[in-house]
């Protein structure tokens, strides 16, 4: 399988589909949402809402939550995330207070080496990911506003790092009060990574392709262009 | 597990995600895009070709919107199943006007959409193989191998890079048998150089200068 329009499928549905009330996202921040929903549908679902917690109080907050009941096929991820460029060979850290709620997988801050289609590419299993996979800081659900901070060195030929805040599986995570900044030697690199199940998307994709790769030859849909 | 389903939400998010270039009709199961250059919008649109739609005798077209680069590419396709280690030939009647880039029938493996394919970051096989069009009405075909080791998912389709439009009509796909040769052909291979060219330069120039994230006050 081409994993590539994969990723471009939740992109896609992030912007054409028909949300009520879709959260407001602030500027610079994108959306990623890679749900496998429990009950297949012709449209593109919306698996988590990304933006502003309008309803907290105090500071603003940057929330992703879980809307939509998911198949356990393998592991759904929600993420508000940015790319940045030129911090090739620095250690970097994304610090801020996050909070998690429900049961998710796992919920944190991250930082990984490569493009917008990190998180995809770890969501489906693609070859190799599990030689580059986003170190992240969990937060515990349930315990209220947790200090955080993800610390990464970024390869010497990494043109491009993807931070931000995810949530794996069902529930919600917000974030608030982020920092960004290089740090010296001195300050340890975050050794855990987002706990995600690569190896079990990258088992479902491999008996998926198998599986397709099985149908007879099928012939031109509407050719007369009815 | 029907895996049939996994298939579905990509499929249709493709379909929905291809109507930035729907002002022509879409006719049922082909799937129309385009290039999107901001802030004008999508590069080609492309669908039935209107003039051809009383005759009974319906042509696709794909055609560029206003003064278009090499790398701008338009397409309307379709993905058919079950050719994994098979050798498919498509075949259609095919004319291009005024195109200083690249236009004619394609075929592609994958679900990667074919206005797509000269911008992927990752390199490419050998496909998608590429027959060109002619100036007036012309059969062509393009013979192309889709891989064993894939889901065996193969795109056919009509394609345009830069200026100027292309029509298809008469359309057939088949299986055919190792005696009928491989198209040699490429798919719009300058637009492929330029855009990969185009990405390489940007990644260098934003590589240069740290720029950190922005907005984390979230504002």
């Amino acid at each position: 399988m081409d994993y590539r329009i994969l990723l471009i499928a939740p992109i896609a549905a992030m912007v054409l589909s028909a949300n009520a009330n879709p959260p407001v996202l602030p500027s610079g921040w994108i959306p990623a949402d890679l749900v496998v929903p429990a009950v297949p549908s012709p449209k593109a679902p919306v698996g988590y809402d990304i933006g502003l917690d309008t309803e907290a109080a105090g500071p603003a907050s940057l929330t992703v939550h879980s809307i939509l009941p998911q198949g356990q096929a393998y592991q759904s991820i929600g993420a508000a995330h940015q790319v940045v460029f030129g911090y090739a060979g620095q250690r970097v850290r994304l610090s801020g207070q996050v909070r998690a709620e429900g049961s998710p997988a796992w919920a944190g801050l991250y930082i990984g080496a490569g493009d917008v289609g990190l998180l995809a590419d770890m969501h489906f299993g693609k070859a190799g990911v599990e030689d580059h996979l986003p170190r992240g800081a969990a937060a515990r659900s349930g315990a209220g506003w947790q200090d955080l901070s993800v610390v990464f060195d970024v390869p010497a030929g990494a043109s491009s790092i993807d931070l931000g805040l995810a949530l794996v599986g069902e529930g919600q995570a917000w974030v608030r009060g982020l920092h960004f900044d290089v740090v010296g030697p001195k300050v340890s690199p975050t050794a855990s990574t987002i706990a995600y199940d690569w190896a079990g998307a990258r088992a479902v994709m491999e008996a998926t392709r198998q599986s397709i790769a099985k149908f007879s030859p099928g012939s031109l849909q509407n050719p007369t262009l009815e | 597990m029907d895996y049939r389903s996994l298939l579905t939400i990509p499929l249709a998010a493709l379909a929905i995600s291809a109507s930035g270039a729907d002002k022509l009709r879409q006719p049922q199961g082909w799937i129309a895009g385009s290039s999107y250059v901001w802030p004008q919008g999508a590069s080609h649109e492309a669908g039935v070709a209107p003039e051809t739609e009383a005759s009974g005798h319906r042509a696709l077209t794909v055609k560029a919107i206003g003064e278009r680069g090499m790398s701008d590419i338009g397409s309307i396709s379709q993905y058919v199943f079950g050719y994994a280690g098979k050798r498919a030939r498509f075949t259609a009647q095919v004319k291009a006007i005024g195109v200083d880039g690249w236009a004619g029938l394609v075929i592609g493996d994958g679900f990667l959409p074919l206005w797509l394919h000269p911008g992927a970051r990752e390199a490419d096989t050998a496909l998608p193989r590429g027959a060109a069009a002619c100036p007036d009405w012309c059969e062509v075909s393009v013979v192309a191998d889709i891989p064993a080791s894939g889901n065996g998912v193969a795109q056919v389709g009509l394609a345009l890079a830069g200026n100027g439009q292309a029509w298809a009509r008469d359309l057939t796909l088949e299986a055919v048998g190792p005696e009928v040769p491989l198209s040699t052909g490429g798919f719009a291979e300058k637009a492929s150089e330029a855009q990969k060219a185009a990405r390489e330069k940007f990644l260098s120039e934003r590589a240069a200068k740290a720029t950190p994230p922005v907005n984390l006050l979230l504002q």
